[in-house]
């Protein structure tokens, strides 16, 4: 385990203001969650917007899942506290609020927002999806548009904040002048989604979601899903693990055939796969070096061998004699996990 | 001053996680140079445009997009004085950037303590499926494989339906480690004054794909049920897309105040697909705002292209000569980020990088070429 943290030294306000949209918040957090894992001391100051996450179900005792994942290794602070001299600062905040603390011209800002331009009605991470494409691009055609899971958009918008972040501390650690940050949380959405944004530009196809009729979907086996995932050099390899000679059609040999027979294809190997469990398809998965990949439940990820050998998901303590399950930061610097920092403790 | 001023990048990334890593790191001010090895070439290049315009069978515009604001080497990293070239360069460079297979550069006498011999402070970013170690580190794996295995194709879908992916459009597990890889890298160049030694960041898709799920496990390890939704979230009482009466889907969030509009409104909240349904989008979407309701249309990336002046500003840019690129998930206001050159050609910079960094003298870089570690001086068409 290292012994000093690469932050360690820096100190993170997340201050957001009485306005601050859902999104905002949740990616600000992010952000900070990220920093204080890393050795920053992270000062959360008291808004609605996080009193607000903190109730929001699902609740785990008297917290929300959101707050014990989001919040942890912070400091609540009623109010913006008074700072030392010559520790470097960083402002992450909405931007209602941080113009206010650059007070000193001396303190790093990273202002987040919905989008660049704000329209009068403010948007939900919902509807950011929306017009950053992302939702046209998940579900069934006849069904409507999908998001993802959880709260991808904030949080992707909080590794933005969270990489500018830490580009201002390259900076101000090699003695340059504190600059200011902007994250649009639908310039992060048009980022990820660049290759359908662009494609038009490039090609006559719109990708647009083709539900069953995709080349990648999910499919049943016999104790629940896998994702059916393959390109060209995969082909071969899945018709060899297959075994049906309906597959041997030389038509699909073309892929833009397959991609047009998706369908068929896809309920042939669905009926090969009936039988066997998510497991079974691991090891066979492995074994052929294919991407096949078991649809496991987060609750079956807690044993899952690969997270358990890397020491990737560990119930952590909470502070109240429990213990979270709780994702440790993705990265292995020289082999070491960073420290889980504390749960949040909460200053007047 | 830009963050990452000094700092010199071997880029070994193919695709779009670990190349797209390196363009992070070159729109922060970072030298960035692209290795490719004469007999195996970024895949990229060769996802060509419908376009005739586009039509150059090396520079496709995903590989552009993807790779403007690097410089290009060629060097066969398989061959022994490819490789000795290579660990050369590494002596003269901050940061390594490969998502190569498992062991692929050990293999070739690459590995972290290679690099760490060429250069006692380098960092070495390894970006991979599942990580360096464990007994899925051989897992092959594409975005939505990932997205399978981490535990968020659980959670997207339809209330009741299967588990559903972003797709092949989309891949966004390779999307989103640009951004955490790029990150950790600066975090470690941030470092590099107050430690002592090289850095090997074991960067694993899968866990970061879990990563940005993290309440759910919180949630899933305390009991509690965690399944798919549909679109409805807390704390929105009601979160979904409707069809209008001229077929536009409307993506809308109704938290409480919006239902009392609603209400106020004479629309009941049950009643509000009908009511969208026998609206048109435009006029759907103008009575929503005016009872301050968020929503907005589910467009399509066509429409999204067209959206750039309202929705986004600089997630896509335009090359200095003029081609369409990725732009930049955030931006500095005094010192703005800005794309300064076009995506490499292949080896296009071989020479001027291994007499500049590496030192090379002509006779050493003959030397190459006879060996056929790096291009020929006149590239032929891909190989295959």
């Amino acid at each position: 385990m290292r012994d000093k943290a690469p932050l360690e030294g820096i100190t993170i306000i997340e201050w957001v203001s009485d306005g601050c949209s859902d999104a905002v918040g949740l990616a600000i957090a992010f952000a900070g969650r990220i920093a204080a894992d890393l050795g920053a001391t992270v000062l959360q100051i008291d808004a609605p917007v996080v009193r607000a996450r903190a109730a929001q179900p699902p609740l785990v005792g008297d917290r929300s899942a959101l707050s014990l994942f989001l919040d942890r290794g912070k400091q609540r602070l009623a109010s913006l506290p008074a700072l030392e001299d010559g520790v470097i600062v960083l402002y992450l905040g909405d931007a209602a609020n941080v113009p206010l603390a650059d007070r000193k011209g001396r303190e790093s800002v990273i202002v987040a927002t919905d989008r660049a331009s704000p329209p009068a009605i403010p948007d939900s991470e919902f509807t950011l999806l929306a017009i950053g494409g992302l939702l046209d691009l998940v579900g069934n055609p006849d069904q409507q548009p999908l998001r993802l899971g959880g709260h991808q958009m904030a949080y992707s918008a909080g590794l933005a904040i969270y990489g500018g972040l830490v580009a201002e501390i390259c900076r101000r650690r090699a003695g340059a002048a504190p600059d200011s940050v902007r994250v649009a949380i639908a310039d992060v959405v048009v980022w990820l989604n660049w290759k359908s944004a662009a494609m038009g530009s490039w090609s006559n196809r719109v990708p647009t979601r083709l539900g069953d009729g995709a080349e990648w979907r999910t499919i049943r086996c016999a104790d629940g899903w896998i994702a059916l995932v393959y390109l060209e050099a995969d082909w071969p390899k899945l018709k060899a693990i297959v075994q049906d000679p309906r597959l041997e059609d030389a038509r699909y040999e073309d892929r833009l055939v397959r991609r047009g027979e998706a369908t068929t294809i896809n309920a042939i190997v669905e009926q090969a796969f009936a039988a066997k469990t998510r497991a079974e398809l691991r090891v066979i998965a492995l074994a052929h070096r294919i991407p096949l990949g078991p649809v496991w439940t987060p609750a079956e990820l807690e044993q899952d061998p690969q997270y358990v050998a890397r020491g990737f998901l560990p119930r952590i303590p909470d502070g109240d004699g429990g213990a979270t399950l709780q994702p440790r930061l993705p990265v292995l610097w020289n082999g070491a996990r960073f420290g889980a920092a504390p749960a949040m403790e909460t200053q007047s | 001053m830009k963050p990452l001023s000094g700092c010199r990048v071997l880029d070994l990334g193919i695709i779009t996680a670990g190349a797209a890593t390196s363009a992070v790191l070159a729109d922060f001010g970072a030298e960035v140079i692209k290795v490719e090895s004469p007999s195996y070439r970024d895949p990229f290049r060769r996802w060509l445009s419908d376009k005739p315009a586009d039509a150059d069978p090396t520079l496709s515009p995903f590989f552009r997009a993807t790779n403007r604001g690097k410089s290009g080497l060629s060097l066969n990293l398989k061959h022994p004085l490819g490789r000795a070239a290579f660990l050369r360069l590494v002596g003269r460079s901050d940061v390594v950037v490969e998502n190569f297979r498992r062991g692929v550069l050990p293999k070739m006498g690459l590995a972290f303590e290679d690099l760490r011999a060429a250069n006692p402070s380098i960092i070495l970013a390894s970006i991979s499926s599942q990580g360096e170690d464990g007994p899925d580190a051989g897992y092959v794996s594409y975005g939505s494989t990932l997205e399978a295995v981490a535990g968020l194709a659980w959670t997207t879908g339809y209330a009741g339906g299967p588990p559903m992916l972003s797709g092949v459009d989309l891949n966004y597990p390779d999307q989103i480690v640009a951004l955490f890889a790029s990150s950790m890298i600066l975090t470690a160049w941030s470092d590099r004054q107050r430690r002592d030694g090289a850095v090997h960041l074991d960067l694993s898709q899968r866990e970061l794909t879990s990563f940005l799920s993290g309440e759910t496990f919180v949630a899933a390890g305390a009991g509690l049920a965690v399944d798919r939704e549909g679109n409805s979230q807390s704390p929105y009482l009601l979160q979904d897309c409707f069809r209008s009466a001229d077929g536009l889907w409307i993506a809308l969030s109704v938290a409480e105040a919006g239902a009392v509009a609603l209400e106020q409104a004479g629309i009941a909240l049950e009643a509000l697909s009908e009511w969208i349904g026998r609206h048109d989008a435009a006029a759907a979407l103008d009575r929503l705002h005016g009872l301050g309701i968020p929503a907005e249309p589910a467009m399509d990336g066509r429409a999204v292209m067209a959206a750039g002046d309202t929705v986004w500003t600089h997630a896509l840019e335009r090359t200095p000569g003029g081609h369409l690129a990725k732009g930049f998930p955030l931006q500095f206001e005094t010192e703005p980020l800005a794309i300064t050159r076009e995506a490499p050609g292949i080896g296009a910079d071989t020479e001027e990088v291994l007499r500049r960094v590496g030192e090379m003298t002509d006779a050493e870089i003959d030397a190459l070429y006879e060996a056929g570690a790096i291009e020929p001086r006149t590239s032929g068409p891909l190989k295959e």
